[in-house]
């Protein structure tokens, strides 16, 4: 079992496998050795980790990812599997947009690959197929372009 | 509140000749004064009340643009904490590169990813130029805008001229955008709109092509995969290029055709065949001489002969050119053959050689008539999926053949034929005992073959108390009216998925065509769907989908039911 603190001072006893799916939380054991010290997160909240945590315990016992692309699965499995993993992993990043920004970058500072690169595919997926203006609408970005620039970047753009 | 019956009561009972409202009756001059006076003051209070009406839309009016500003200045200001800002570059960089379409190369479209992130604002714009990967796929559509401006452009039909300008722009555009891919491998495709068997007159003019090639060329050095459609020559350009050109080469598709024999044609003699690390290998139409490319065969670990996405019928070599072919392609682990009707013909002695293909894995062979002799040489122990179509007559001794070449190693098997007896069918099932993947399809336009793939046959395919079938069996897919029954398939996955264990598998996948069954209240025939008696097993993991087949409508899409995501398209022939 590893003891883990949150930034908010949440105390989480993990065990040693699912914890490892951190490389910062493996590398840091590694680094103290076998001890009962607690290991600071200093940038993950409890809200936060409670999602990390619940992420690591479902996919503990996943394999590496494969990048075989000539799988034989059906088109309509490969469709499926290509529009964001699996239906738990839709369920898991149906939160609001806070939260899952906040998971990508927990996931980042613990270094949790599989976990970031399902975030980001899922923020991706709310960009998808969306006009540059209902992605500012999404994301609450400024369309900041001068109106020098954006009449540049458009004619770039005039024959697409 | 009053309503507007009781409104429209109380407005005639004060009008004081309302007794003679539905009447005959003239009133005299005195009386229609004493009317006019009464409406005189029913049309002040209807002013008075248009006049109220259109203060309360003034305010409204007022109300809504105070509205929009607030939302406006609610909007600037908290941007400034939106999260999308604490997002660091190089995690907005990966959540870019998702963006890109998972299925072929990206589109030169200011509505798609990449070129819509760079519209968003200045440092998306900035993070989306410097991301090299984001510009390592492209895929360029040719079109002919000037023919049919309803189709093709949104603005009127243009003239010839002006469709070249717009191409050189859509050029220049591709060049920049290749320019952003840094030293990344490319993946380009260049496809052109048309009707391939009007081609020639409906092809962009050379010099539209003219203007891409001239883009791709410069960073031949790092193409990795390139596909090509239309016709050879306008990609002659391309043939000449030496082996050292394309040195990254790894995957080449060739969907083109109208090849020109001309002994001066580049593609007689074309080196894009001898990459140094071609490994995939995709010609359509394949007059093309592959001996020359003998030595770098052996390197091959795909290869695809004949057409892929539709139902006609391209040139392929004669089976005695082809068994020497795939005889020097020792290390393909997938092969495609898609051979045409009359690629050879059945009179004399064949010379074909032995084919010893050991790392063979998946064979997808669209036969031509007598592919009998070239399957009989081919050795593949290995093999693990066989996809199979065929109209002729004869399908069901190639397949056998192919099926008892297989060493019982085969897992998945894809069938698309018109005549295949259903003995021959448990045949094929008997010497497949690892079989994990069963798909059954209609030939296009072409009756389903009778495979008696009734209950009995189900039963035995679910079998866990005597020796099953086949016990490994985790999808089938059967997309069209087989004999079972709708009790009889609902038993087959009951038994399936009531295994806890042993050496019987639990389906992963179900793909059927609804069974039809005579509704007992109507007493007409009528498609049974089945998704609610097999929730409780789409609840524990099972993928099911009922697709009605409509071969005999090819205007209607092809749908699937599936529990979890409710009807949606589906593309069967993929």
């Amino acid at each position: 079992m590893v003891i883990l603190i949150t930034s908010d001072n949440v105390k989480y006893v993990v065990e040693k496998d699912v914890a490892e799916l951190s490389v910062l939380v493996k590398n840091m054991l590694e680094d103290i050795g076998p001890s009962d010290e607690p290991i600071p997160l200093h940038n993950v909240t409890s809200t936060v980790f409670n999602k990390v945590l619940e992420y690591c315990i479902y996919h503990r016992n996943d394999p590496p990812p494969s990048d075989d692309d000539e799988g034989c699965a059906s088109p309509l499995h490969k469709y499926l599997a290509s529009h964001i993993c699996s239906e738990w992993d839709q369920r898991f990043f149906d939160v609001d947009q806070a939260l899952l920004f906040d998971i990508i970058l927990a996931a980042n500072y613990l270094d949790i690959k599989t976990l970031l690169d399902d975030a980001c595919k899922a923020v991706a997926h709310l960009i998808q197929g969306k006009s540059t203006e209902e992605i500012r609408g999404i994301f609450n970005i400024v369309n900041d372009f001068t109106p020098e620039e954006e009449a540049r970047v458009k004619k770039e753009n005039v024959s697409s | 509140m009053e309503s507007p019956n009781s409104a429209e009561s109380s407005l005639l009972a004060s009008f004081p000749f309302s007794s003679f409202l539905q009447t005959d009756y003239i009133p005299t001059k005195e009386e229609a004064g004493r009317v006019k006076e009464f409406l005189q003051k029913s049309e002040d209070r209807l002013r008075t009340r248009r006049e109220k009406i259109e203060c309360l839309y003034e305010e409204i009016e007022r109300m809504e643009k105070d509205m929009m500003q607030l939302q406006a200045h609610i909007e600037a200001c908290s941007s400034i904490i939106s999260l999308a800002r604490h997002i660091p570059d190089d995690i907005l960089r990966e959540i870019f590169c998702h963006c890109l379409p998972t299925d072929g190369d990206a589109v030169l479209d200011v509505n798609d990813a990449p070129l819509s992130l760079t519209l968003v604002c200045s440092r998306w714009r900035q993070v989306a130029i410097t991301t090299p990967s984001l510009w390592s796929t492209i895929h360029i559509p040719i079109i002919r805008e000037e023919i049919d401006g309803r189709l093709f452009t949104r603005t009127s039909p243009m003239s010839l001229d002006q469709a070249f300008q717009r191409n050189v722009g859509r050029a220049n555009m591709v060049m920049e955008w290749l320019q952003r891919s840094g030293s990344t491998p490319l993946s380009i495709s260049i496809a052109m709109a048309s009707n391939r068997f009007e081609f020639r007159d409906v092809a962009p003019p050379p010099e539209f092509v003219a203007e891409y090639i001239k883009v791709i060329m410069p960073f031949a050095t790092r193409w990795k995969a390139l596909r090509l459609s239309g016709l050879y020559q306008d990609y002659a350009e391309l043939a000449g290029l030496s082996e050292t050109d394309v040195s990254s080469l790894e995957s080449l598709t060739l969907d083109l055709h109208g090849f020109d024999d001309d002994e001066e044609s580049a593609w007689r003699s074309t080196k894009l065949l001898s990459a140094p690390s071609l490994r995939k290998l995709s010609i359509r139409q394949c007059y093309l001489d592959l001996s020359l490319a003998s030595p770098h065969l052996k390197r091959l670990t795909h290869l695809s002969l004949g057409p892929v996405h539709d139902y006609t019928y391209d040139y392929t070599p004669g089976l005695e050119v082809l068994s020497r072919i795939l005889r020097e392609c020792t290390d393909l682990i997938s092969c495609r053959l898609h051979l045409r009707d009359d690629s050879w013909s059945n009179n004399g002695v064949l010379d074909i050689c032995d084919m010893y293909l050991p790392s063979l894995k998946k064979l997808d062979l669209r036969e031509g008539p007598n592919t009998l002799p070239l399957v009989e040489k081919l050795e593949v122990p290995h093999l693990e999926e066989i996809v199979f179509e065929s109209s002729l007559t004869g399908a069901e001794m190639v397949l056998k053949t192919l099926v008892s070449r297989t060493n019982e190693c085969l897992q998945k098997l894809n069938l698309r034929v018109v005549h295949l007896e259903a003995s021959v069918f448990r045949e094929v099932l008997h010497h497949s005992p690892n079989l994990t993947t069963l798909v059954l399809k209609q030939v296009h336009n072409r009756p389903s073959p009778k495979l008696q793939l009734d209950d009995g046959l189900l039963n035995e395919l679910a079998s866990y108390t005597g020796p099953s079938l086949r016990p490994r069996l985790e999808i089938l897919n059967c997309n069209f009216e087989a004999e079972f029954t709708y009790q009889g398939f609902l038993d087959f996955i009951r038994r399936k998925q009531g295994v806890v264990e042993g050496p019987v598998a639990k389906l992963k996948e179900v793909l059927i065509h609804p069974v039809s069954e005579r509704d007992e209240t109507s007493g007409r025939m009528g498609y049974k769907l089945m998704t609610s008696d097999v929730k409780r097993f789409v609840d524990e993991g099972l993928s099911f989908y009922e697709s009605i087949n409509y071969d005999h409508n090819t205007s209607v899409p092809h749908v699937a039911f599936s529990a979890r995501e409710g009807w949606q398209a589906y593309d069967h022939d993929d």
